[in-house]
């Protein structure tokens, strides 16, 4: 006896193949280790310690740049988002954090030094805490200028 | 303010970013303000493009100089 397939098998087999032929593209997030961290070095990207000014200025890769993750939203909106951006901390936790906030701000190349500066075994570099303040303020030279209104209640 | 910022918003757009902190409920306006020493509301902050603070406004400002702001902005 011939059975006919019923409809809804079909609909849901085609949705299915739709799904993994359109899926969205995967986020530009890679996780790279201390060997990947040196060649981004070498290459010029951006590499940005997320954690604390005191922390930073304890010891930091040498050549990055200390944007504390509470202040990276407003810091690295004003960055160019294309180009390459790779964030570390201590031990993985914040990075992760200052990853989901880059993707949300639309960075589409981040590098993640996931183990955190714990794992890193290179020379450090101290002091020279680049601080929050002057880079909120420092834009990179590719960025738009910028209007900022504070204002309460209208 | 608000007619006229989001006039001047729409004029801009592509040329000079927006940003506005309602500092009532935003905790990143206020570390904002007072990192540009901004005591009153409103404020407004024009940032060039290398992160030099170009003016500062504060309080009800003209339309008119608000675009002599942007304007200037490089």
């Amino acid at each position: 006896m011939k059975k006919a397939i019923p409809w809804i098998v079909v609909v849901i087999v085609i949705l299915g193949i739709a799904f993994f032929a359109f899926k969205p593209a995967a986020t530009g997030t890679t996780v790279v280790d201390v060997k990947g961290v040196q060649k981004a070095a070498t290459d010029g990207v951006r590499i940005v310690d997320v954690r604390s000014v005191g922390e930073f200025e304890g010891g930091h890769i040498p050549g990055a740049q200390n944007v504390p993750l509470d202040q990276l939203q407003s810091v690295a909106s004003q960055w160019d988002k294309t180009a390459p951006v790779l964030v570390y901390c201590q031990t993985g936790a914040r990075s992760a954090e200052a990853v989901s906030m880059l993707e949300g701000l639309g960075f589409t190349k981040i590098l993640h030094f996931d183990k955190g500066i714990v794992a890193w075994t290179g020379s450090l570099e101290q002091g020279g805490g680049s601080s929050a303040a002057p880079s909120i303020a420092a834009a990179t030279p590719s960025a738009t200028p910028v209007m900022y209104e504070f204002y309460t209640g209208w | 303010m608000k007619p006229v910022v989001d006039r001047l918003e729409q004029q801009y757009k592509g040329k000079v970013e927006f940003r506005l902190y309602d500092v009532d409920t935003s905790d990143e306006g206020n570390k904002l303000m007072s990192q540009f020493n901004a005591k009153y509301v409103p404020t407004f902050v024009f940032l060039n493009r290398d992160g030099s603070v170009s003016a500062q406004k504060v309080g009800e400002t003209s339309e008119a100089d608000m675009k002599k702001a942007l304007d200037a902005l490089k």
